[in-house]
């Protein structure tokens, strides 16, 4: 009994250390050591088996192997953007600006020196992209030739890809499930629940090979395919359509791009930038920038604007033609310039429907911790059922789904690595591709770990940002 | 719903038509389109008009019941399939015993509870692998397989990746600096790297990593490591909230009586956390259940794995769909039985 009250003097600061909390630190000092010992010890006995496993093998750990040409051609393959040392210092500098830690700097005047900094920076950004020939930007499009680094660059751009429309399909069919499960009509009810819980115990890699097969095998072939949006075509023998889909992917009009590339580029970036700081200062006055800080959108919009109206005035932006889908062999065969692959299409399909059934079960959570109190307020007050949701429920309701949807796109991401089951090239693949090819194992898995882990981290922090910003907006209302 | 009642039957009568139009389809290729005996490839196919043969438009479920032993034992012995089911029903008794014992008006402490699981196991390891001192004839793993595989791998992953998991849930809480920040990288560290490049590494890495003499590890126990490795993670974070949660002044009290750390540790908090954790527990584990269908990617013939192996079979050639969906049921039934499980618990603890 005594020794505890010793204790607890001393935790709280009462006395002068006593001897007993000191020995207590010294054992505890000693264990810490201890497993600190045990655990670098089994660190350097496993590297020291990896150094003798691949020595016996011949081979060393070296990520300069992979700048040997790959050798393999890649099925889909978008442009890579190789930024210049200038763009890169840029494009920091703009993350530094906008997730500068508010938690501790929010009055500090650096935090909003580099916040306003960061959107001029990006204003210039754009700008250094408008002007060609300053851009040390390139896009280099992957050919066999090129090296393995170029191969998996090609790969996470794939995975990006998949990623970003993955993300919205979800989003969009997870909302619309969770409305569903908690509509006034029973039969939607009954409906959302049986497919959210059926999407939701069948493992997504048995429903990625599944739409594959699906797509592969009960959607026509090329003959027969299912054609919208009839156009006049040059042959009369065969009726031209805009859009094909058939076991071969889903075949679309292209747009053609006149001028330079960088200048479109420059002008949708603009585009969007100006419809952001316009729905910023519409709607989300407190959310992204401090009370008061709103003149840090002006040179923002402005220089997005002049150089719209510069692009524009210049006439180097011409209206596109398309270019269509084109039956050849008398409709056997089919050739496009923009076209979503069937390993593309199952992958969007499956991480998109897994996700959203996940995401329907966050929706209707968040939906129903909102007090009824407030639904009935709100209907008493005479708005609509939609009106309701959408200006009383959701606002209060987003609270409790953003953390949780979090973590979810960030599964989402994570799952899309499964692409190698249905042959996608994304960053899995292809690195499984180079894996097999040069025996680069230990390399190609460091890299995958490290980019999942640099995508989980980035998507991570932007919720925390986003969450501390929400904190201090209702602390300060 | 401030609506007239006309409004509201016809909007009902149009939800359940949508509904109806939706399951048509499928009805119809899986039901009434289909074909179901004899067992043959010829059951699956017809004489059209012009005298040569086409697959039918339904789904083909004769496959599914020819193939059935390779679903769900893989490639183990027939003449050994009594040892499996012998091991679940031991498994399942077992388990009844350890966790339900009060249905059988047996009073067991929790040493004998716990000791009944670990003889279970152990009784299950040696009837799967097979001992040849009592007359078991050994069985290699790779001729393990299907459901059986599944369920193999989601029992270690659960059973050893919670051990994993306690530990490095409890050195995540310590206050002790270094456990601490090794327990916190390694959980951040898997939980965000998919499972299949952990799979990977197991698989392509693991044997460099250790000495010649134990790197000819079998491609089930790479999976198996690889899996327990990445639940560990999970389950951390699923019982750290749970060490987390329980009240202090129970701490407090433990303190007052006069018992020390490990007292406490065993007798008041790990209880109540393993307690207040299960739910959350049995949703890992549905996740588990989910993602040991991973391992068909690095060649290994789980349930998922032996579905897509199917149609690579001679005679079954071309059909795709009807294994995976006879999969899917298997794991729709299994995560259905788990959250039943799961909501019983949390009734049952309100």
């Amino acid at each position: 009994m005594a020794a505890y009250t010793i204790h607890l003097h001393s935790t709280k600061k009462l006395g002068s250390l006593s001897v007993m909390t000191r020995s207590k630190n010294i054992r505890s000092m000693l264990y810490q050591a201890a497993l600190l010992v045990m655990v670098l010890s089994l660190g350097s006995w496993l590297f020291h088996n990896l150094q003798n496993n691949l020595g016996t093998l011949g081979q060393s750990i070296s990520f300069s192997a992979l700048s040997a040409p790959a050798g393999f051609p890649i099925s889909e393959s978008l442009p890579v953007p190789l930024p210049g040392t200038i763009e890169v210092c840029l494009f920091v500098a703009l993350l530094m600006g906008i997730a500068s830690p508010d938690r501790y700097f929010r009055n500090f005047w650096p935090s909003r020196l580099l916040r306003t900094l960061g959107l001029l920076v990006s204003t210039w950004f754009c700008l250094r992209l408008f002007w060609g020939e300053w851009s040390t930007l390139r896009f280099v499009t992957y050919s066999p030739e090129e090296s393995y680094i170029l191969a998996l660059l090609t790969g996470l751009l794939n995975t990006v890809k998949v990623g970003i429309t993955g993300l919205v399909f979800a989003s969009i069919l997870g909302f619309a499930l969770g409305v569903a499960r908690i509509s006034v009509i029973p039969e939607f009810r009954l409906a959302a629940a049986g497919l959210v819980h059926t999407l939701r115990s069948v493992p997504v890699l048995l429903q990625l090979i599944f739409w594959y097969v699906l797509i592969l095998n009960f959607l026509p072939r090329v003959q027969n395919s299912f054609s919208f949006f009839p156009r006049n075509s040059e042959s009369s023998e065969i009726v031209m359509h805009s859009i094909y889909l058939n076991n071969r992917g889903l075949f679309l009009p292209q747009p053609n791009i006149d001028g330079p590339a960088s200048l479109w580029i420059f002008t949708g970036l603009s585009v969007v930038l100006l419809l952001v700081s316009g729905f910023m200062l519409l709607r989300l006055r407190n959310t992204f920038l401090p009370k008061g800080k709103l003149w840090g959108l002006i040179p923002f919009a402005g220089l997005s604007l002049c150089g719209l109206i510069f692009a524009v005035g210049s006439g180097e932006l011409i209206a596109p033609t398309w270019s269509f889908p084109r039956l050849t062999f008398g409709g056997r065969n089919i050739a496009s310039d923009l076209s979503l692959s069937p390993e593309y299409l199952a992958l969007v399909l499956g991480l998109g429907i897994y996700t959203a059934s996940y995401i329907a079960e966050i929706v209707r959570g968040g939906i129903l911790s909102v007090d009824p109190g407030q639904k009935e307020a709100a209907s008493a007050l005479g708005l609509s059922n939609w009106q309701t949701l959408k200006l009383v429920v959701m606002p209060q309701a987003w609270r409790v789904i953003i953390p949780p949807l979090t973590s979810q796109y960030l599964n989402l991401v994570k799952n899309s690595s499964l692409a190698v089951a249905v042959g996608y090239p994304d960053l899995v693949g292809v690195g499984g591709t180079i894996l097999n090819q040069s025996g680069r194992s230990l390399e190609i898995i460091l890299v995958w770990m490290a980019v999942f882990l640099f995508l989980s981290l980035s998507i991570s922090l932007c919720l925390n940002v986003i969450q501390t910003r929400q904190k201090y907006r209702e602390e300060a209302a | 719903m401030n609506m007239a009642s006309w409004q509201r039957i016809s909007i009902r009568l149009l939800a359940a038509l949508l509904v109806c139009l939706a399951l048509f389809p499928l009805v119809r290729w899986a039901v009434w389109d289909a074909a179901f005996f004899p067992i043959t490839p010829e059951s699956c196919s017809l004489i059209n008009s012009e005298g040569s043969e086409e697959s039918i438009r339904g789904a083909c479920w004769p496959v599914v019941f020819d193939t059935l032993p390779l679903l769900l034992f893989g490639r183990y012995p027939a003449e050994e399939y009594w040892r499996l089911i012998f091991a679940v029903v031991a498994f399942m008794g077992g388990n009844f015993i350890a966790l339900k014992g009060q249905f059988l008006q047996l009073k067991l402490t929790a040493r004998v509870r716990f000791s009944t699981t670990i003889a279970t196991l152990a009784l299950c390891t040696i009837l799967l692998r097979g001992w040849s001192d009592i007359g078991l004839t050994p069985i290699e793993s790779h001729l393990w397989g299907g459901l059986m595989l599944t369920l193999v791998l989601s029992v270690i992953g659960i059973s050893a990746g919670s051990v994993l998991g306690l530990i490095l849930a409890l050195a995540r809480r310590s206050l002790s600096p270094v456990p601490r920040i090794l327990a916190t990288s390694y959980i951040e560290v898997i939980r965000g790297v998919p499972l299949i490049t952990v799979l990977f590494f197991a698989n392509y890495l693991l044997p460099l990593f250790l000495p010649a003499s134990m790197s000819d590890m079998s491609e089930f126990s790479r999976a198996a490591w690889a899996i327990v490795l990445f639940e560990a993670a999970y389950i951390a974070e699923v019982l750290r909230a749970g060490l987390g949660a329980v009240d202090p002044g129970q701490i407090e009290a433990a303190k007052a009586l006069g018992l020390n750390k490990f007292q406490r540790g065993r007798l008041i908090v790990l209880p109540q956390a393993l307690r207040i954790s299960t739910p959350a527990l049995i949703s890992t584990t549905v996740g588990l259940v989910k993602d040991t269908s991973l391992v068909a990617i690095i060649g290994i013939y789980d349930l998922l794995g032996a579905a897509r192996n199917v149609p690579s079979i001679p005679e079954w050639i071309g059909h795709d769909l009807e294994p995976l969906l006879f999969a899917a049921l298997f794991y729709i039934f299994l995560c259905l039985v788990l959250d039943q499980a799961a909501k019983k618990y949390e009734l049952r603890q309100n």
